[in-house]
This record gives C-alpha cells, sequence and structure tokens, in this order.
C-alpha cells in the first residue's frame, strides 16, 4: 500500500543547536497576516507543514484508539529513568499500523518490544479532502514507570515550572495542556501562560505541549536535584483553524524545531523590532540596538561589529551573498521587511558553513510564501514608500513581490530651495525583490527569486575659488537571481541547495577644486552554497556542504593613491586630496570553493554539546595586469593561488535549566578586495588576511521572561592591508599585508520579553578595537573603535492599539588626530595640517534619546492600518559627528548630527 | 488650506533636520590680514632643470610696515619625498625643527640655490634607485596637470614660535611610463611655466572704472568712501590660444624648425598659458591651459570672496571681486596675488586711501 507522508512530526530539536552558534543574536520578522508554518533561516534546514503530500490536504488527523502496553521483562531495571524510543509509522485508511520502523533507538529489549506493542495499535483513520487515506507519522514510544519498575531508591523531587508563548507576538498563550512524560502527570497554562508542577522526579523528563492553536509539540527536560525550573516554551500558531475533535489527543510526542527554548539561544520577535523607537519600522534596522554593534555615524549605516571594518561582515539574504545589509544614508535595510522571517547577527566564533570574512556575520531568512490567500502591504514615511503582495497560484505555486522606492528627493524640492541639493547628501535608492515558489510535496521546497537594489547619493558645492569647489557622487547597487532548493528527509536529515548569479557595481566620483578621484567596478559573480544535515550517529548530527564565490570585476579608477581615504589614514574633515595623481584600469578574478564539515555531539543527555568544524579554503585570485602601465609594454596578467585550513570549535553546556555557558574558536580568512590589486593604487600580490576568534558567555535566565546574557571575546587578525609606510615603496606596492589587529573587550545584556504588554532590552558593550600598520608602528586606536557603547529601549501597548516606545543610546566618540599645528601651503593659499599622535583623540561622546507613539486600527478579520510618529533626538542633543577646522586649522569645532527628526508614517497590512 | 500650511511646515522641519547635519560657521578670513603673514612664495624661473638655479622671493606682508621684514626667515629644501600615507604637501618632518631632510638654502626674503640635481629621482618620473638588486621602486606622481616639484620651506622664527610656508620649484623632468614616440613629443613640444604678471587692476565705486595699476607699472592713488561697496578687478596677459609665429611667445605648436623667432630661446606667455601633458588616464598626450586664482588680500574691509577664479572660461584675462570697505577712514593697503595651476606665482600691492 502506498502511504502518503503526513509531516506532522519535524525536526529533532537537537537540530536548532548544530546551527545555533556560540554567539548569534537573532531577530525575527513579523508574521504575515495568515502565515502559516515556520520556514528556516538563512543557513537552516526548511521545515515542513502539516499537510499531506499526494496532491490532498490533511482534514483530519489519525486518532489513536487503542493503546498497546509494552510488556518489560520481569526483573528488567532501568537506571537510566524513563525510557523513549522513536518510531515511524505506516497507518493504513482502515486504522491499521502497517509500518513499524524505528527512528531513533533505545537499545534492546525496549526497541523491539515498543516496536511489537505499536503494531497492534488502532487508530481512527485519517483524512485528506474528507476521505480516509494512509498516512505516515512518527511516534516516540515512553516506557515509564508504568512499564519500567521504578528504581528502588526514591528520586530526589524539584518544581518544574514554566511559561508558554506565541513565538511570534511573545504573547502568553493559556489553556494549552503541558503534559509530563506521555501518559504522566498534566498542567493547564493560565492566563499568564504559566503552567506548574511540583514533586517532579528529577532525571529526563518528555514535556508535551498541546493547544488547540497549534500542532502538538514537545521537548525532553533534565531536572536535577536542589535546582528550580522556570522555563519558557515558544511555539508557532498555525493559523488553519482544526475542530477539537479531530485533534490528536493520543500520546503522541511530536519532536518539532517549531518549539523554542529560549535557554538556548537570545531573539527577539520582528514584531517588536518593528515597534522599536528609531528604526521606523524596518526590522532589520533593530540589529543596530543589539551589544556589540557601534553606533554608525548619521548617514553611514556602517555595521561595525566587534571592532571590525565593515567590509569585514558578510551579509547573507537566504543563503545568497549581498554586498550591503543597507541603503546608503542607513535610513532602510535594502529587504523589505514582510518578507524577512530573521535575521541573525553573529559578531565572531561561527561555524565552519561560513567564512570569508574576518568580523562579523549576518544572515537574513525569507519567511516561507504563503499558501492561502492574498495578502499585502503598503507603507509610507517622508523618506520613502514601500509595498508588497504576497499569495499563492493553486495548491503549489506560491509567489511574493516587494519594492521600496526614496522619495526624499522630491519630498525636499516640495518643502525646500532647489538649490538644497548642492549643500547636503540626499539619498537616493530603490530596491525589489521577486519570490516564486513551487511545493512538489511537503518535504521539499524550489524557489526561484531576485533581489535588486540600487542606491545614489551625490552633492555639488560651488564656490568663487575653482579650489573650494567640490562634486561628489556615489552610486551603488547589486542584483541576484537565485534558485533555492530545500529537502526534509524522514529521518530528519536537511539538504539545501542555493546557486546564485548576480552583478555588483559601485562608482565613486568626486572632484575637490581641480583635483580628481574616480573608482568604478562592476562584479560579476556566480556562487552556491549547498549543505547536508543529518544524523550520524546515537547523539550525533553532521553537516557538510560547500561554499563557493567566483568574482569577476572590472575596475577604474584615477586620482591620488590615498583617496579615497582607507582606515588608518590621518584625514581631518574637508582636507583637500592629495594632488599627485595617477589612473589604472584593470580586472581582476577572485575563486573560492570551500569545503566544510560539522559535528553536533550531544553529552550527558543534551546536557553538553561539542560541535568542532573545519573548513578548507583554498583561494585562487588573478588579474589582467601585475605592474603599472607603462608606454606600449603589453600587460601581463597573473594568477596567485593559496589553501587555508579553518578549524572551528564550540562547546555549549547547560550547567542548569537557567544557566547555560558556552565556548567557541575559529580561524578566518579573507581574500583581498578587487580594488586593492591595482598595480597602481595597490598591490596584485595581497593574499589573505586573517583573524582568530576566541569566545565564552553565559546566559542566564532570572525571572518570567528576564534573562541576562554576556560574552567576553578576543579577536587576533594578521596580515591586514595596509598602506606602504614608505616613501618610494617597490613597484605595485603601495599597499602591503604588514598591519595587525587586535579587538577585545565583553557585552552584557539584560532583557525583558514581552510580558503581557512590555518588552526591552538593556545592553552595555565594552569593546577596544586597535590597529597597527606594519614595521615599526605601533598599536593605535581602530578608526571606528567605540569603546562604551549602551543602549536602553522599550515598549508598552497601552492598549486599543495604542503603543509608546523609548530608546537610549550613548556611545564613545570615534578616535581622531590631533591637528597640533599647521604649514602655510604657498603653492595653493591654503595650509596643510600637522597632525600629533595618531588616533590619540577622540570625538565627544554620543547620547541620544528617540521615542515611537503608533496607533493600530483594525479593519476586518485581517486588514490593519497602523499611523505611527518616530521622533529620534528627542531631546535635540547637539551631537558632534565629526571635527572641522576654518581655513588655518587655528580653530576648530564639530559638525554636529541630527537635531530634533520627527518622522510620521502609515503602514496599511491585509 | 491652515492645515495644509501646517503639514507643509512639518514636512519642512521634519526633512530639513533630516538632509541637515548642522556645520557650524567657523570665525576667520584668509584675506584679512591683520599680523604679519607670507602670503605667497615665488620661484624664478617657476619650472627650472634639476642643477639649475633659481630665485625664491616670500611675499611677506604685515600692517605694520616696520615688520614688513621679519628677523629670522630661512630658507629650507625639503629633500624627502612624502609618503603615500599623507596627503599634504611636503613631507612632514620637513615641518620640524628637529626634522631630517632639510638644506638650508639661505635666510630672508629671498634666496639663491640650484634645483637638486637628484630631484628627478626624489620628486620626478624617475624610479629612484634600487638598493643591492632589489625590486624597482616606485616614482612619482605627476600632478593633474602632470607636473613634479621639488618643494622648499620658507622658516619663519618669531616669538610666537616657528611657522613654515610651502613652496615649490615645478621641475623640468619630461614624462614617465610613456611610449617613446610620447616622450620625444613631449619633449618637442612641452613649453616651460613662466610666473603670471598682473597686468592691470581696475577699481569702480559706481563712478566709472579707475586704474589703480596700469601696464605702465604706475600706480595712481585712489579714495573711495567709507562703507561704499567697490568692484575690483584684476588683468593678466592674454595667451594664443594657437601658435601665431613672430607674436614673441613660443607656442606648443610651434618649434625651433619652424618659428625660430619665437623658440630659439623658447618664450612663455606671461596669462594663462596653453601646455603638453601626459594623461595618465587616456595615456595619450593632450593640451591643457592653465586655470588661473587670484588671491585677495587687504588690512581692512572685506571682499565677497577671499580667492576668485571657479568661474571664469578658460580664456579669460580677469577676475574681478567685490570689496566692502570699512566704515574707518584711513590707508587700506592691498595685495592681489595671481597663481596659475602649474604653480607659477606673481603679485602686486596697491594703496586705497578711505574717506568719509
Amino acid at each position: 500500500m502506498k502511504h502518503s507522508t503526513i509531516t506532522v512530526t519535524l525536526v529533532a530539536s537537537c537540530l536548532q543547536v548544530s546551527v545555533l552558534q556560540a554567539q548569534s543574536l537573532t531577530v525575527d520578522a513579523p508574521a504575515a497576516t495568515n502565515e502559516r508554518g515556520t520556514g528556516a533561516a538563512a543557513g537552516e534546514p526548511p521545515h515542513t507543514e502539516g499537510k499531506a503530500t499526494e496532491g490532498g490536504k490533511l482534514t483530519k488527523p489519525p486518532k489513536l484508539i487503542r493503546f498497546e502496553t509494552a510488556q518489560l521483562p520481569p526483573g528488567h531495571v532501568s537506571s537510566l529513568g524513563p525510557v523513549a524510543v522513536n518510531l515511524e509509522l505506516g497507518i493504513s485508511a482502515e486504522g491499521r499500523v502497517e509500518l513499524v520502523q524505528v527512528v531513533e533507538a533505545a537499545g534492546e529489549p525496549y526497541d523491539g518490544l515498543a516496536k511489537d506493542a505499536v503494531s497492534r495499535f488502532l487508530f481512527e483513520p485519517a483524512e485528506i479532502d474528507g476521505k480516509p487515506a494512509a498516512v505516515r507519522l512518527k511516534y516516540r514510544y515512553v516506557f515509564t514507570d508504568s512499564a519500567t519498575p521504578s528504581p528502588a531508591k526514591e528520586s530526589p523531587v524539584v518544581t518544574f515550572t514554566g511559561v508558554v508563548r506565541d513565538k511570534t507576538t511573545a504573547k502568553p498563550l493559556s489553556a494549552v495542556k503541558v503534559r509530563l512524560d506521555g501518559s504522566g502527570p498534566e498542567a493547564i497554562t493560565g492566563e499568564d501562560g504559566r503552567f506548574s508542577f511540583d514533586g517532579i522526579a528529577t532525571g529526563s523528563h518528555s514535556v508535551l505541549l498541546m493547544g488547540n492553536s497549534f500542532t502538538p509539540v514537545g521537548t525532553e527536560e533534565t531536572l536535577e536535584a536542589g535546582a528550580k525550573y522556570d522555563v519558557v516554551y515558544e511555539v508557532e500558531l498555525q493559523v488553519e483553524k482544526v475542530p477539537d475533535e479531530q485533534r490528536a489527543d493520543f500520546e503522541l510526542v511530536v519532536i518539532a524545531s517549531k518549539l523554542t527554548k529560549r535557554m538556548e539561544a537570545v531573539s527577539v520577535s520582528s514584531e517588536q523590532a518593528t515597534k522599536v523607537a528609531g528604526t521606523g519600522g524596518d526590522a532589520i534596522k533593530v540589529v543596530e540596538n543589539l551589544p556589540g554593534v557601534a553606533r554608525s555615524s548619521v548617514g553611514s549605516g556602517a555595521l561595525v561589529v566587534w571592532g571590525a571594518g565593515s567590509a569585514d561582515t558578510r551579509v547573507y539574504v537566504e543563503g545568497v551573498h549581498v554586498p550591503v545589509l543597507y541603503h546608503e544614508g542607513g535610513f532602510r535595510s535594502v529587504v523589505h521587511s514582510d518578507l524577512v522571517r530573521s535575521v541573525e547577527l553573529e559578531p565572531g566564533g561561527y561555524g565552519a558553513a561560513y567564512g570569508r570574512g574576518l568580523g562579523g556575520l549576518v544572515t537574513v531568512g525569507y519567511r516561507p510564501l504563503e499558501a492561502d490567500g492574498i495578502h499585502g502591504s503598503v507603507a509610507g514615511d517622508i523618506i520613502d514608500a514601500a509595498a508588497s503582495v504576497r499569495g499563492s497560484i493553486g495548491e503549489r505555486f506560491r509567489i511574493s513581490v516587494a519594492a521600496r522606492k526614496s522619495h526624499l528627493d522630491r519630498v525636499l524640492g516640495w518643502v525646500a530651495s532647489d538649490d538644497v541639493g548642492e549643500f547636503v547628501p540626499i539619498p537616493r535608492y530603490w530596491d525589489a525583490q521577486l519570490r516564486f515558489g513551487y511545493v512538489p510535496s511537503a518535504q521539499e521546497s524550489i524557489e526561484i527569486g531576485t533581489m535588486s537594489s540600487s542606491d545614489r547619493i551625490s552633492r555639488s558645492f560651488v564656490q568663487a575659488d575653482p579650489l573650494d569647489t567640490k562634486r561628489e557622487l556615489k552610486s551603488s547597487g547589486f542584483h541576484r537571481v537565485y534558485l533555492s532548493y530545500k529537502k526534509q528527509g524522514n529521518d530528519g536529515s536537511q539538504v539545501s541547495v542555493v546557486p546564485y548569479y548576480g552583478t555588483n557595481r559601485s562608482h565613486i566620483e568626486s572632484r575637490f577644486g581641480g583635483i580628481p578621484a574616480e573608482l568604478s567596478s562592476t562584479t560579476k559573480l556566480i556562487g552556491m552554497r549547498a549543505s547536508w544535515y543529518g544524523p550520524v550517529a546515537e547523539q550525533l548530527y553532521g553537516t557538510v556542504g560547500l561554499d563557493s564565490e567566483v568574482e569577476s570585476t572590472s575596475l577604474i579608477r584615477q586620482g591620488s593613491v590615498s583617496t579615497p581615504p582607507r582606515e588608518g589614514d590621518i584625514r581631518v574633515f574637508g582636507q583637500a586630496p592629495d594632488d599627485q595623481v595617477n589612473a589604472d584600469r584593470w580586472e581582476t578574478m577572485i575563486v573560492g570553493v570551500a569545503p566544510y564539515g560539522q559535528l553536533d555531539w550531544s553529552l550527558l543527555g543534551g546536557k553538553i554539546h561539542f560541535i568542532p568544524g573545519m573548513r578548507f579554503e583554498p583561494s585562487l585570485r588573478g588579474g589582467s595586469r601585475f605592474t603599472p602601465p607603462k608606454g606600449e609594454v603589453p600587460a601581463i596578467g597573473y594568477r596567485n593561488q593559496d589553501a587555508h585550513v579553518e578549524p572551528r570549535l564550540a562547546v555549549r553546556y547547560s550547567a542548569t535549566p537557567w544557566l547555560l555557558l558556552r565556548a567557541a574558536t575559529g580561524r578566518y580568512h579573507q581574500p583581498p578586495l578587487g580594488e586593492d590589486l591595482s598595480p597602481v593604487f595597490g598591490n596584485p600580490k595581497l593574499g589573505a588576511s586573517q583573524a582568530w576568534h576566541y569566545l565564552f558567555g553565559a546566559q542566564v535566565q532570572i525571572g518570567e521572561g528576564l534573562s541576562v546574557e554576556t560574552t567576553g571575546f578576543l579577536s587576533r587578525q594578521s596580515e591586514l592591508t595596509t598602506r606602504s609606510q614608505l616613501s618610494s615603496p617597490a613597484i605595485a606596492q603601495a599597499l602591503v599585508q604588514d598591519g595587525k589587529g587586535r579587538a577585545y573587550g565583553g557585552q552584557i545584556m539584560l532583557r525583558q520579553e514581552m510580558t503581557r504588554s512590555l518588552f526591552g532590552w538593556v545592553s552595555y558593550s565594552l569593546i577596544r578595537s586597535e590597529r597597527t600598520d606594519g614595521e615599526g608602528t605601533t598599536y593605535r586606536p581602530f578608526d571606528f573603535d567605540q569603546t562604551h557603547v549602551f543602549t536602553a529601549l522599550a515598549s508598552y501597548d497601552l492598549g486599543k492599539g495604542f503603543e509608546v516606545g523609548s530608546r537610549f543610546r550613548f556611545s564613545s566618540g570615534a578616535p581622531r588626530t590631533e591637528v597640533v599645528g599647521a604649514a602655510y601651503d604657498a603653492r595653493v593659499d591654503g595650509s596643510q595640517p600637522l597632525f600629533g599622535r595618531h588616533n590619540a583623540t577622540r570625538l565627544p561622546n554620543f547620547y541620544q534619546l528617540d521615542a515611537r507613539v503608533a496607533k493600530a486600527f483594525k479593519f476586518g478579520k485581517t486588514s490593519t492600518a497602523e499611523v505611527y510618529l518616530d521622533v529620534q533626538n528627542v531631546t535635540n542633543q547637539k551631537n558632534p559627528e565629526e571635527v572641522v577646522y576654518n581655513f588655518d586649522y587655528s580653530k576648530k569645532s564639530f559638525i554636529t548630527g541630527l537635531p530634533i527628526l520627527p518622522v510620521i508614517g502609515g503602514k496599511l497590512t491585509w | 488650506m491652515v492645515e495644509a500650511t501646517q503639514a507643509r511646515a512639518f514636512v519642512g522641519l521634519a526633512v530639513t533636520a533630516l538632509v541637515m547635519s548642522c556645520r557650524p560657521d567657523l570665525e576667520g578670513r584668509p584675506s584679512l590680514i591683520e599680523e604679519p603673514t607670507v602670503l605667497a612664495l615665488r620661484s624664478s624661473p617657476a619650472e627650472a632643470l634639476p642643477g639649475e638655479t633659481v630665485d625664491y622671493e616670500a611675499l611677506f606682508v604685515s600692517t605694520d610696515e616696520a615688520a614688513a621684514e621679519p628677523e629670522s626667515l630661512s630658507w629650507q629644501s625639503c629633500l624627502l619625498r612624502k609618503p603615500l600615507t599623507t596627503a599634504g604637501a611636503i613631507h612632514p618632518s620637513c615641518l620640524n625643527e628637529e626634522g631630517t631632510g632639510i638644506a638650508l638654502l639661505g635666510t630672508g626674503l629671498s634666496s639663491v640655490s640650484a634645483v637638486d640635481a637628484d630631484a628627478c629621482k626624489l620628486f620626478g618620473p624617475t624610479p629612484p634607485d634600487s638598493v643591492g638588486g632589489e625590486e624597482a621602486l616606485r616614482a612619482a606622481d605627476p600632478d593633474t596637470t602632470g607636473g613634479y616639484y621639488q618643494p622648499v620651506v620658507l622658516r619663519e622664527a618669531s616669538g610666537h614660535g616657528t611657522s613654515y610656508s610651502i613652496g615649490v620649484t615645478r621641475l623640468s623632468c619630461g614624462i614617465g611610463a610613456a611610449a617613446q614616440e610620447q616622450v620625444v613629443n613631449y619633449n618637442q613640444h612641452y613649453r616651460r611655466n613662466e610666473n603670471p604678471r598682473i597686468d592691470g587692476i581696475i577699481v569702480n565705486e559706481g563712478n566709472g572704472p579707475t586704474a589703480v595699476f596700469g601696464e605702465d607699472g604706475n600706480a595712481t592713488a585712489i579714495t573711495v568712501a567709507a562703507g561704499a561697496k567697490v568692484h575690483v578687478e584684476v588683468a593678466w596677459p592674454s595667451c594664443p590660444s594657437k601658435g601665431d609665429c613672430g607674436d614673441g611667445i613660443c607656442s606648443v605648436d610651434e618649434t625651433a624648425d619652424d618659428c625660430v623667432n619665437d623658440c630659439s630661446t623658447p618664450t612663455g606667455c606671461l596669462g594663462s598659458e596653453t601646455y603638453l601633458m601626459f594623461d595618465p588616464a587616456s595615456r595619450v598626450l593632450v593640451e591643457q591651459r592653465e586655470q588661473m586664482r587670484v588671491s585677495w588680500y587687504a588690512t581692512a574691509g572685506s571682499f565677497d570672496h577671499d580667492r576668485t577664479g571657479a568661474n571664469l572660461p578658460k580664456r579669460a584675462n580677469a577676475s574681478e571681486n567685490g570689496w566692502l570697505a570699512p566704515l574707518t577712514p584711513g590707508t587700506v593697503r592691498f595685495w592681489l596675488v595671481l597663481r596659475d595651476d602649474r604653480r607659477g606665482v606673481g603679485w602686486q600691492a596697491f594703496d586705497l586711501t578711505v574717506e568719509k
């Protein structure tokens, strides 16, 4: 008999463990209206829906009507307490068990006894499209005290309490049955979502959560003597209501990754993220408020994580490498929030699946394509407007389209003088995403998608003096086309293949007086990420994969060697660039094909996870020109290659139910940028830079929804690309790999999850990032170092659709090099500044208070209109963003950042 | 209508706040001379071969005639090429009392010295000598006019400390990284730079122009009313865009073979000259015309602009500026410095009398 497959059994909960890095912060995107299921974050294997696979729809789950007890041999005593055997059952259209397979063995005699007992079960048949049908399901048979004689000595008992919440909204769920050990004690959550068990024996216990609004989910807890256990379970609600009478009420233990145990990961629901003051409703913008992230200066949007340069942090959207996370100016992210399910920031110490970056890792995961109805949103404020439409075509085809476009330039034309663009940089941008999905079965998904983003920012400042006239233009963008195939096996394995093709373009052009500067690059890239994840032995899961990317770049540059400036250059704002100029036109190709593997070894009943990994990173670099152009000498190309072994290791230890300890280390390499491989402006011989990350941390659950997470870290970088310190370097060696870096510090975050109406967090990061520039130089502060970063934010639901929120930020000023004097430059009737010690002073500290008020109106069952007022810098604090000097550097002052900035906007969702 | 106006005002406030990072208005105008200061340094000739003798001259001014020649002015040659990490005009060590790479040239308002014999290796297109067979070293990059320069420093020691002024002599070093044919062509047609000359200054208070300094070199006493707005125009010689044999100027398209009169002893124009340069982007020889800039200085009153020249068509031979006379009667001293973008310098001074 042919069986349909019901995927009510999903992935083992330790899947989360294997992909969870030692240090990660997760922000979940808001649930779209009528969304069902979970989908997967980038890099994670997919989850599937509770549906049959053969064209029909599960209209009634099977119901156990006859349970058979397995009898252990007389005198058999388990020293392990309850013992469970995970089985896969094939149930006929008549409700008989026709197939029994052991998925996760407990050893004999349990496996055989369980198979024998289960084969005699009788079910009320499942129905697909209203007709009885054969199905498959997974079943956990638990040998409890009734089947396993209790040890002679009584175990100590503990109190086990917790709260069950909606994962999307973080709101408590009432009337949820919490059952222990299959048929053991049961509690029902109250209005506050809380449950409590007293007198529970120590040891491992299965926990089953059952509610009207979600598929039963289960997990295991190991309770130890002398401790009080207070856990948080977050479940994803299913939208499609199933009548209670059709719901399985038997002892079916579904082990599902839909349930997140809050003691294992720090996460913020995206619904919360969009409510944070200062984000303008952009969920991804909340990343800037997380610990370890430096405040970016006004108009930059640069992501500086744990003291690493913004170019050192890799960004992936649904497994596809993209060059930026934010548009120019930093007002918005490059992906519409309606499409985003989660964004995960890993400041360091991440696993073997990713590489080619010395800094952090940002992975943005799309939400699953919606299977029912047409949904969408339109939103707008003074900066931009956005819209999205999502829906399905038949049962198997799904589509989603989203786009955003700035209109600040037009708004300015309406309210300001025509020449305002000559004085202030006005960002112009747009982005668009298209997704087309096909679901051949409940365990497979295929998606073709595109992502596009474009930015342009320009400014002209015309003066009577030709040397004071400045023109600046910066444009950039990227396009991606990708194919995503994901499949989940019955044994919990996951396969993911994501090939992609795209282009990046960047054009920077400036003219400072008569001095031109131009840097243009066009990159074509082909990449593919492929991985398999699954069980390889008892208590051991494995991941193998391939991360490959080929970049071919054409570049044009002219101007001075020192323009545009790079990290480590000593400059002051407004200083004229060097007037010694040159030009080059070259091409590069960088190839990386990295196989990797990682294991997740679960010890002591899952209390310890030992996660070693290894990544082999061979790299091939080539270029069109090895030496600067000279006369009619033809260009000579080149090829360089190297290979690096990158060991990674993470260890997680759940010392108690409320205390999680973790540590990680890893080696990372980053290939040179194509723009640094110019024989005129850079060095074609540049190789990969290297970093070692070390981190350790702890997470403590200290009360209902209240937790503290702290992490210490050290990152040591070497072979960094810096400018040659020589007056006359060798030909084609304007850049060298003599730089070193170190970043160290710690961060702490005290967070209150959404309880009834309030959420928020307080975080503090103490980070010191330093660099050396080559031989004879000593460590100096990194240009973007911010030693102290403090963030406090909260949002409160006043009821009746009203919400208020506030955010306070403090950060140290960025390092600057003091101007200690000046020489008169009689060549140009200007001044040349004389500098003191490199980066020995700092800009003044930054303080800012933001506030947000929102009112939501509901229309019908699924439509909502929201109007909000987001006011940045409520106190009109004049925060210095840059030092500026007068004409002869005898007086200095500061360019201050945004004054009080009210932004009013609205969003209609259906 | 009221609501629309309020909405517009609100959006205006928000947008203005959004795009305007507030830049402070720092005090001080370089055009107002209040203390002794150096306004210009000039090398004569403006462009020289390595080893060639040049005269260095400083325009050192003050509101007090007695302080017009300071006690301690010394000329120094800087023999260090600045590192790639430095954006300024000169190696920072040459602007330090204990600095290295300095050679004393002389003292006073002027000095005579020879350009360093290795200047084209130090600052020009000739690669420096590599040591011990190591890799070939990088030559200096040219400026936007294709030029290379020997820097000089005028060091002034006073009771307030030591100050430095940076000047240059343009080097006749040819071009680097070009094809042999281009090098030959360049050497045949490139004309050395000449220091520009101010030919005339015209003051117009609204009653018609008055030449305060004409081509005859004689100054005319001018009186203006206190608080009056005055337009000042400065002019320099007009230079031909094409060669005209017999005009006394050896142009880019003339050689000694086809115009002996002009090119047997090549003489340049004292205004905005046409010159040949090697464009590193297109890698061809191109003709360029010098852009002229005027720096305006006075001991009182205020100019509309401290420097002008931006909006000039490249062939123009004059620039004008507005000047608001002070309310206090007296004599106001003016200095006008004319620069071409090949670092040639000329200047002129005159007085205006301000009356009630």
